[in-house]
């Protein structure tokens, strides 16, 4: 009766922006940005990208309250940049690297269907397991 | 001023592929932030969007089971949504209440009329458009069992499957387990083990 709509997680009603800026009065160069009906997968990566920016003095979000589907995203700056623009920025890495991620995949697939197909064609006996795809490789260290 | 850290050699984020199956995807994901990663799981199990069927209009219904169970069940019914690129979402749709590019109509009309038990499946279902129909492993797939009739039971209903995202409903969840382990050897030390302190526990 009183649940809302589930499409009130990512349909933006009228009159509501996406993007909402707030300069911060006390602290140069600081200001808060209220992203709309959007959630921790893109705030943490937002915040991640931006730490990584030497420019970025300070970078934190939050979801004020768990019913209302928005997040707050506070970004401090050097004296030359602008929260603004260093927000760009990290937008546009990650955009990057995400479709860089994406084309590193799709060629991967394409290394394992082939592989797949000359595994099939030379296919062995008992010990030939046709799961591990990488039966041929070294095995591997991952090594944080 | 580029900001775009590259660890690895030279080529930022690579994927390596493990294991593929029809249903299945073992990958490792390297040279990026864990924050991105969790992002894609996120993503592949909140916002991919899938066909699934969402509204049911029933005519008949003699089964054991109410209306609502078995909307509830077609619901969950899973449907090939490959080509869900060439459907739009009904919200988006220039059309009053639906049509034939925000939506794929399915039909469903099965009467018992011998003395064994009928078994109602997903295989009944009679798309209108052939590229999203339910899904099925093999031809010898009987399909996912709906509801069982007896002698005289009838059912007869029009199912109008849509486009969403499981965030809105989890029946438009493309996956059914997404699973993502990092520094297995917590070199990281992201977690601390519990060890046993006390002498006379020993």
């Amino acid at each position: 009766m009183n649940a809302p709509d589930r499409f009130e997680l990512f349909v933006i009603p009228d009159g509501h922006k996406k993007v909402e800026m707030e300069m911060d009065t006390r602290i140069p160069n600081a200001a808060t940005f209220k992203i709309e009906r959007e959630d921790h997968t893109l705030a943490n990566m937002l915040r991640a990208q931006l730490l990584k920016d030497p420019r970025v003095l300070f970078a934190g979000y939050k979801i004020p309250h768990p019913l209302e589907h928005s997040f707050l995203i506070k970004i401090q700056t050097t004296p030359g940049t602008s929260p603004g623009q260093a927000l760009s920025e990290a937008t546009n890495e990650l955009i990057k690297e995400i479709s860089n991620i994406k084309t590193k995949f799709d060629m991967d697939m394409i290394r394992v269907r082939t592989y797949d197909e000359d595994a099939k064609a030379t296919e062995g006996g008992v010990y030939d397991d046709h799961m591990a795809i990488d039966q041929h490789r070294p095995p591997m260290d991952v090594d944080f | 001023m580029d900001v775009n850290t590259n660890y690895g050699p030279l080529t930022g984020p690579s994927v390596n592929i493990r294991e593929l199956t029809k249903d299945s995807i073992n990958f490792v994901l390297s040279d990026t932030d864990l924050s991105v990663a969790n992002a894609i799981r996120r993503v592949m199990i909140a916002e991919v969007a899938t066909v699934a069927i969402d509204m049911v209009e029933i005519e008949i219904n003699t089964t054991v089971l109410a209306d609502e169970f078995l909307a509830h069940r077609l619901g969950m019914v899973p449907i090939d949504s490959r080509e869900v690129g060439h459907l739009r979402y009904t919200r988006d749709c220039t059309c009053s209440q639906y049509c034939k590019d925000c939506s794929v109509e399915l039909t469903l009309h099965v009467k018992c009329t011998d003395d064994r038990t009928r078994e109602v499946t997903s295989r009944d279902l009679q798309t209108s458009n052939p590229e999203f129909s339910p899904v099925t492993q093999d031809k010898n797939d009987t399909g996912i069992l709906l509801v069982k009739l007896r002698k005289g039971h009838e059912i007869k209903l029009k199912c109008i499957a849509k486009k969403g995202v499981a965030k809105e409903h989890a029946k438009w969840s493309p996956v059914s387990g997404v699973s993502f382990e990092y520094d297995p050897h917590n070199k990281l030390r992201h977690t601390s083990y519990w060890f046993e302190e006390s002498e006379a526990e020993w």
